[in-house]
């Protein structure tokens, strides 16, 4: 078992610079959500597909953002 | 070209690769994403959880010299046991790990250069497996805390001529601009930086891949913000696990002579009645 499809990018959520890194492990596609700096956990989701992942992590993550924000 | 003064703290991918069955080899994540290791890991290795296994979870304070013990006890990690860390996010919490067993005197222990970013990214084998462990006995040192400063050893630092205090945080943490970085919680009472202190964000030291820059490019780094080894240097974050990883950098690869972290970190400062703080850049 190894990684596949590893990717890693920058996306804003509510003005905030998040570093998005998603991957597949076996069967599962991991989507992890960071701030850029010092690259803390923000969200992170696992799912049966690349899109699922990546969005359940992204909503969780504007929930978080939001959250504290208030 | 100028190589690390200490190369022997860093090990390759391909290094751990080649050697992860060897006897006398114990290989453990530490990640800040503390759910990573359970989606798989390097085979054989362990994880750690830093919220729980590598500090004290009662009071402010880092592991025990007790609970060190126990931990690498059952970890089956004796004291001539060479220790391979790696961790998520250029090996952020693994040279946090570091830095506590250096300070209970554990001879042998390194990091896997790139950290689990690079061994996922390299494709390199992973296993949800986690190891069958014998315990055995461990005994550590009594902390050296030479490589820890305290609250009153950083306000002598502070106007001390031959002393620099680095703040590896963010510039938006250093000027004062937020109070934490965003979505962690603001737990300080007061933004800003100690005063006379150099902000040089922790991750500058990395490449893109997570491996650490050359020893040339750390040295400009750093020296170029009067960073030099003939001082006495403090680095310090927010809760002091950022400047770890510079502790690491400073110590170990360029070979600094007297390097401490404050891991009372802004959260100690910026909460202080009267300390004096400093803003903007």
């Amino acid at each position: 078992m190894h990684a596949e499809e590893y990717r890693s990018e920058i996306r804003e959520v509510a003005d905030v610079k998040l570093n998005l890194t998603c991957y597949k492990i076996g069967n599962a596609y991991h989507c992890h959500i960071a701030n850029m700096d010092p690259g803390a956990t923000i969200a992170r989701a696992t799912a049966a597909t690349a899109t699922e992942a990546e969005a359940l992590a992204m909503q969780r993550a504007r929930v978080r953002l939001k959250i504290n924000a208030t | 070209m100028a190589d690390y003064a200490n190369p022997d703290v860093l090990v390759s991918t391909d290094w751990v690769d080649q050697h992860k069955g060897d006897s006398g080899l114990a290989i453990v994540e530490v990640d800040v994403d503390t759910s990573a290791y359970s989606e798989g890991h390097i085979p054989g290795a362990l994880g750690w959880n830093w919220q729980t296994q590598l500090c004290d979870t009662v009071r402010r304070d880092i592991i025990s010299q007790a609970d060190l013990e126990k931990l690498l006890g059952q970890s089956g990690i004796s004291n001539n046991t060479t220790i391979i860390l790696y961790g998520d996010n250029n090996n952020w919490f693994a040279a946090w790990a570091l830095w506590q067993l250096k300070m209970y005197g554990h001879e042998d222990v390194r990091l896997m250069n790139g950290g689990r970013k690079k061994w996922l990214a390299e494709g390199r084998p992973l296993t949800l497996e986690v190891p069958a462990v014998k315990p055995v006995s461990y005994r550590a040192s009594l902390p050296n805390l030479a490589y820890r400063a305290f609250l009153n050893q950083v306000q002598r630092a502070m106007t001390s001529g031959n002393s620099v205090l680095v703040d590896v945080r963010s510039p938006d943490e250093f000027t004062g601009k937020i109070l934490s970085p965003p979505g962690l919680p603001e737990t300080c009472q007061r933004g800003g930086h100690i005063p006379g202190a150099r902000n040089i964000p922790w991750a500058q030291a990395c490449n893109d891949d997570g491996t650490f820059k050359s020893a040339d490019e750390l040295l400009a780094l750093y020296g170029g913000k009067g960073v030099t080894p003939d001082k006495e240097v403090v680095a310090y974050c927010r809760i002091g696990e950022r400047s770890s990883h510079t502790w690491f950098v400073l110590k170990y690869l360029l070979g600094f002579p007297n390097v401490s972290n404050y891991d009372g970190s802004w959260t100690e400062w910026g909460n202080l009645v009267g300390a004096p703080v400093e803003r903007g850049a």
